[in-house]
């Protein structure tokens, strides 16, 4: 059996059992990882008839309640798509996700290039590390260091820049027009320096014998980077994309509402589901709601996910991961 | 680890169970109660074996175990969770700002104690205004237990005295908003940096306008509070709404508000900082005396509305008994004594005599020496919404005739018409729910003045394509049943 094989087994057959008994060690290590996948990921998804159900409380514990809670099919879901908003936050979702999906990964790819190429370590340790920064941040610190760039009266933009240009200061949280852009930016400047860091990584394990063959057929640095390196790393960026866009119906909050402040005039450009589902739900309290809300969102995203794989496989089947 | 520790308590419990069942004493009974305040207090055990010795003295079989929880967003979401995996504990908190009473009731979540309140704890309930009672009924049920406190809410000014005294103004004669302008372009010309009027989108002035929001804060479907006709309305068309989002605009792009006022939703730190000028407050007897010391910046309040009593106002703070009480009744007669009872009532609210405070005379209590605010041990910053407020004792310096005055301005209030009835969102619930998000998204930059009046037709338009108009016809076929009913 060679590596691929043991690695994706492609059907269960009677020499699985053989395998097994072989490789007794590996399974048992893999064994704690199993069961934390089944607690935590499959056990708990036992929850999603909460989408389906009114769900009240009754005498006795969670579960008790959940039985005794009334079955009313498809009544929860109903509130995501009458809204008037349901283009709008569908539509934001969408094309939001499609342009970090992009955006994310053409930058990191080239930023994780650039750093293979740089032949000092120590500034490429300091650019790195400078990059990653961002990511361990929390959206309600980000959300401050742009206020106090962007705020109206007291933000370093208005009261400095725009003033020496002599212009007139723009009141940054109610004009939806720049918004856009600014979201896009702020979660390069979060999510760059990890992505970067991960392809870099899978960049380094680039078995050099590759690069000093091609040298010595005389290939420059730029015919490297498009014959070697990007065909190598493909697999890695594949896997990234498909974990991407299994969530391109999910939005993050943290970017969408506690960055923008949750300005009201901004809502045309940065309401998301996600955002919609928090502003309605918060203050209704409903948990049949708000399940059916991510349930909806799961089940699209599983279903991107399968349709963007079934692509991958089409054009390579080598980098589908299923 | 987890197992091993449920296994444990299991043998425990069951060594227990053997051991009351061969000597038929029964355990006393632990009464879990949760609650908001300024979070659990370091001598909270003291207070606890204190007041369970109490209560076992007076007849109760059971010890008393107290968790708090902190102002804001923490008690709310503590209670989630609680609620939600049904954990079992006996009473908590609620009331129609955290901890959502109705969303509570709705679900299912408190016990029903409409009869078991009568029975087991009378005295609360006779000692309450009635408005409290039927306010806080729902479909004529009841499902907690109302502090005796203040009824009727009035909307008014609240200014910072340092500058109304530096620059000798007139306050008292404000009877309007349109009434301060010039004292805020005083300000604003010669004092940079303060904030003339705080009029921010969530602690905004359209509650001056006073309209009896029947369905949800942020559902515009009102009454008038002396409504003839009990016609629900769309606040946004009414006249009133349309003079006062004139009027913010004006002071917002006059610069008497702060230019982020649509997105700032933090209001104490700048009021802390002497940088607020003005802005609109609750108010009610010495509600002055109450903000000086909270926020440390003396004031001067002026009312603008008349005192009205609401249903919101009688759900204001409120104890229920949690569905998963394993002895509801033994609750009960804990709370009844809590409300009636003037030594528990103050033991709970203030701690212990000699430690966390000593009697000045009779109502009147001071620090111990060496005690202050910072370093108390037990100042968990409820007297005012707990149990029964004129049992409390007063801190030295506190106007002692407010008990006095809470009562002439609980009889000169008038009550609203729909006083007593709660909307029943659940037929439309899926409008109410993108009704709410129009409201974030449209009308609270209107309030605050961010937004240009034009739009305003706009955001009507956008609440009609979200269905306010069914919501307003339901809200109106559920009052009138409802008024027909009380016969109003």
């Amino acid at each position: 059996m060679n590596e691929k094989e043991f690695l994706y087994p492609r059907r269960l057959s009677p020499a699985w059992w053989h395998e097994s008994r072989k490789n007794r060690a590996l399974f048992l290590m893999l064994f704690p990882g199993v069961l934390v996948l089944l607690f935590y990921n499959y056990l708990p998804m036992f929850g999603i008839i909460i989408a389906f159900k009114n769900f009240m409380f009754h005498d006795g514990n969670f579960f008790t309640s959940l039985f005794k809670s009334e079955w009313i099919g498809l009544r929860n879901f109903e509130f995501l798509f009458k809204t008037p908003d349901a283009y709008v936050i569908t539509r934001n979702t969408l094309l939001y996700n499609l342009v970090f999906i992009t955006s994310c990964t053409i930058i990191s790819l080239a930023f994780a290039i650039m750093l293979n190429e740089i032949r000092s370590q120590k500034l490429s340790r300091f650019y790195q590390g400078s990059m990653f920064l961002p990511y361990f941040l929390s959206w309600i610190v980000a959300s401050y260091l742009l206020y106090a760039f962007i705020s109206p009266d007291k933000g370093f933009i208005n009261t400095t820049i725009l003033k020496s240009l002599g212009k007139e200061p723009i009141a940054w949280y109610s004009e939806p027009k720049y918004w856009p852009y600014i979201i896009v930016l702020i979660n390069g400047w979060k999510w760059i320096g990890n992505n970067c860091i991960i392809y870099l990584s899978s960049i380094i394990g680039i078995d050099q014998e590759f690069y000093e063959a091609a040298r010595i057929d005389g290939a420059n640095r730029w015919q490297q980077i498009i014959h070697i390196t990007l065909p190598q790393i493909m697999p890695v960026i594949i896997v990234m994309f498909l974990i991407f866009v299994g969530r391109i119906f999910n939005s993050d909050l943290g970017l969408f509402y506690q960055v923008p402040r949750n300005a009201g005039m901004l809502y045309p450009v940065t309401q998301t589901i996600d955002v919609y589902v928090f502003n309605s739900l918060m203050r209704m309290g409903d948990i049949g709601m708000s399940s059916a809300a991510a349930l909806y969102q799961s089940v699209v995203g599983f279903i991107t996910i399968l349709a963007a794989n079934y692509a991958v496989r089409k054009i390579d089947p080598d980098s589908a991961i299923f | 680890m987890k197992h091993t520790k449920k296994l444990v308590a299991l043998v425990l419990l069951l060594g227990v169970v053997m051991l009351g069942a061969t000597t038929f004493a029964a355990a006393p009974y632990e009464i879990k109660w949760y609650f908001i305040g300024n979070g659990q207090q370091p001598d909270v055990k003291l207070v606890e074996d204190a007041a369970s010795k109490y209560i076992q003295k007076k007849g109760l079989n059971a010890t008393l175990k107290m968790q708090c929880y902190t102002w804001g967003d923490e008690y709310d979401n503590r209670m989630r969770m609680i609620i939600a995996s049904g954990e079992k504990f006996d009473i908590c908190f609620t009331s129609s700002w955290a901890n959502l009473y109705k969303v509570n009731v709705a679900r299912g979540a408190f016990l029903d104690i409409t009869d078991l309140w009568k029975k087991y704890a009378p005295k609360s309930r006779a000692q309450l205004h009635p408005a409290f009672i039927t306010g806080s009924a729902i479909d004529g049920r009841n499902y907690a237990i109302p502090a005796n406190k203040e009824l009727a809410h009035q909307w008014g000014f609240w200014f910072n005295k340092n500058l109304v005294d530096k620059y000798k103004m007139d306050v008292t004669k404000i009877k309007t908003l349109a009434d301060a302008e010039p004292f805020f372009k005083i300000i604003k010309e010669k004092e940079p940096g303060v904030i003339p009027f705080q009029n921010l989108h969530n602690e905004n002035a359209v509650r001056v306008l006073d309209f009896d929001r029947i369905a949800d804060d942020y559902i515009p479907a009102v009454l008038y509070n002396d409504s003839k006709d009990m016609k629900v309305l769309n606040m946004l068309e009414t006249k009133e709404f349309k003079e006062y989002i004139e009027l913010a605009r004006k002071y917002f792009l006059a610069g008497y508000v702060p230019a982020d006022a649509a997105t700032v939703s933090e209001f104490v730190t700048d009021i802390r900082a002497g940088k607020v000028f003005s802005k609109i407050e609750s108010l009610k007897p010495f509600a002055d005396e109450e903000r000086t010391a909270s926020w440390g910046i003396p004031c001067v309040t002026v009312a603008l509305t008349q005192p009205v009593v609401q249903t919101r106002d009688c759900t204001g703070s409120m104890q229920a008994i949690s569905k998963t009480s394993k002895n509801p009744i033994m609750a009960l007669k804990f709370l009844e004594l809590f409300n009636t009872d003037k030594y528990l009532n103050n033991l709970i609210n203030f701690g212990i005599e000699g430690k966390h405070y000593i009697k000045v005379s009779k109502n009147v209590i001071d620090y111990p020496p060496g005690v202050t605010a910072q370093n108390s041990g037990y100042k968990p910053g409820t007297p005012w919404m707990f149990g029964n407020q004129y049992l409390n004792y007063f801190w030295k310096g506190e106007n002692t005739s407010k008990w006095e005055a809470f009562k002439k301005f609980n009889e000169s209030s008038i009550s609203a018409k729909s006083l007593g009835f709660n909307f029943d969102s659940t037929p439309v619930k899926n409008e109410v729910a993108a009704c709410i998000n129009v409201w974030q998204t449209g009308v609270a930059p209107l309030v605050c003045g961010a937004a240009d009046p034009k739009t305003l037709p706009d955001v009507i338009a956008r609440f009609k394509a979200a269905g306010l108009d069914k919501v307003i016809a339901e809200a109106q076929r559920q009052l009138d049943a409802w008024a027909k009913k009380n016969k109003k």
